[in-house]
């Protein structure tokens, strides 16, 4: 089955027929995990760096934020049985618009968050696409914890 | 070699603006006109009613009994929104094709067009924006140019991506050095062509570069609907993210980071609603 991962929201699979798309990715950034043990994989799709700007839009949806989402989506993979030592990261997105003023670099502050968390709780980042100005789609097969990019007007590629 | 004459030429063959929106956008000029007159000019049409009523049925509008007329839809939902559905449904006829030159699948454009317009409809408050029905119109219809620079894009698309890298400038600067012509200019081309209102036009011709423009609320509306849809890659192309943001319009209006941050939740919301409705049946 296609489960497909809107902005602001998340899945998380085991199912091997299933693979997780999500779409047109500008500044959001699509977080991809895989355990290749388990069999176990996930793309978060957030949208902001920090849920402080709007605590109650983080309970009301954690997948808003970096800070909120990047836990939900790893303890939803530890919960199907993916154990973090051998859960692989993989980022898409971080795109921005021309913004010479860096008033709303929003694409980079939320790479920056990103590595910051993964950093704090001891996760290594692997091979990822993130910066410039282009849209970015990804898409992971959970059989094998392939993804597949892909960049508007580029084609698609391998991760 | 510019394409000047060639787009106005595809300007000019481009069909009518559907019949039913011309109606739609009359009738939103005139408060006192009710909707059923519009209803009785799209009744027969099997796309508008189906999309009508898929979208009435739609968590958007809360329902909770389901509408099966376009009557219905009238007595359950009122004048004015009925309109706007009917303008967004119609609208999709020429927003909803594939647009390859910018690699956007079908739908997508409509997508872009349809989100943004809400969004513009839902900061009207924010900005003090009296006239809701033309916001969501202006933003439903501000890249309609893209429909007619498809082609020419998808033809010179890479000599378009490397001007535009190589001269650091935007996708819509090396649109016009390439085409010499941009989406946007073609869209306000088509807004003219189609008999829309000066206010609609400019905001339109300029909804990149407000700076250039008539100083307008409605302009600014559409400047920043769409700089927040483009950030949150709704309905993004292969022009990607590679426009400007006016800054000082933008703070001269209250928008700061942490506003422009809460504008991008309030269009999650707006998605949010929106997702499985019309997004995905296409």
């Amino acid at each position: 089955m296609k489960l497909v991962v809107g902005v602001a929201d998340m899945q998380v699979s085991r199912g091997p027929d299933d693979s997780i798309v999500t779409y047109s990715l500008g500044s959001c950034i699509g977080l991809c995990i895989y355990d290749p043990v388990a069999r176990v994989g996930g793309i978060l799709h957030y949208m902001l760096p920090e849920s402080r700007i709007s605590p109650e839009k983080a309970a009301a949806n954690p997948y808003m934020f970096a800070d909120t989402g990047i836990p939900a989506l790893f303890k939803k993979a530890y919960l199907l049985g993916a154990v973090k030592g051998r859960i692989t990261v993989r980022a898409v997105g971080g795109a921005q618009i021309l913004d010479a003023a860096g008033l709303f670099n929003i694409g980079k502050r939320n790479i920056l968050e990103m590595r910051k968390i993964l950093w704090q709780n001891g996760v290594m980042l692997g091979h990822s696409e993130v910066g410039g100005t282009v849209n970015r789609t990804v898409t992971m097969e959970i059989a094998t914890g392939e993804i597949a990019l892909k960049t508007s007007g580029q084609g698609v590629t391998r991760l | 070699m510019k394409r000047t004459r060639e787009i106005l030429e595809k300007v000019d063959a481009l069909p009518p603006f559907p019949a039913v929106i011309h109606k739609a956008l009359a009738l939103l000029q005139d408060p006192l006109v009710s909707a059923e007159r519009i209803v009785e000019s799209v009744r027969f049409d099997q796309a508008i009613t189906a999309n009508v009523l898929k979208l009435c049925n739609s968590a958007l509008l809360g329902g909770m009994q389901r509408i099966s007329s376009l009557k219905d839809a009238l007595v359950r939902i009122g004048n004015k929104p009925l309109i706007r559905v009917i303008l967004s449904v119609g609208g999709s006829d020429v927003l909803q094709k594939e647009v390859p030159g910018y690699d956007l699948e079908r739908g997508a454009l409509w997508r872009h067009s349809a989100l943004c317009a809400l969004l513009c409809e839902s900061l009207c408050d924010v900005v003090g924006y009296g006239k809701k029905d033309k916001a969501f119109t202006a933003g439903l219809l501000h890249d309609v140019g893209k429909v007619v620079l498809s082609e020419f894009v998808g033809r010179e698309y890479g000599k378009i991506r490397d001007a535009a890298i190589a001269g650091n400038i935007t996708f819509l600067d090396a649109e016009s050095g390439i085409l010499g012509m941009n989406h946007a200019e073609a869209g306000a081309r088509l807004g003219e062509k189609w008999n829309f209102d000066a206010e609609l036009v400019n905001a339109i011709r300029h909804h990149h570069d407000p700076a250039k423009g008539d100083p307008s609320a409605l302009l600014f509306l559409v400047h920043l609907s769409d700089v927040l849809c483009l950030t949150s890659g709704i309905g993004g192309g292969a022009d990607g993210l590679r426009y400007n943001v006016d800054h000082e319009l933008l703070k001269g209006h209250g928008i700061g980071s942490k506003e422009f941050e809460l504008g991008m939740i309030r269009l999650a919301d707006v998605e949010r609603d929106f997702r499985g409705i019309v997004a995905m049946h296409g």
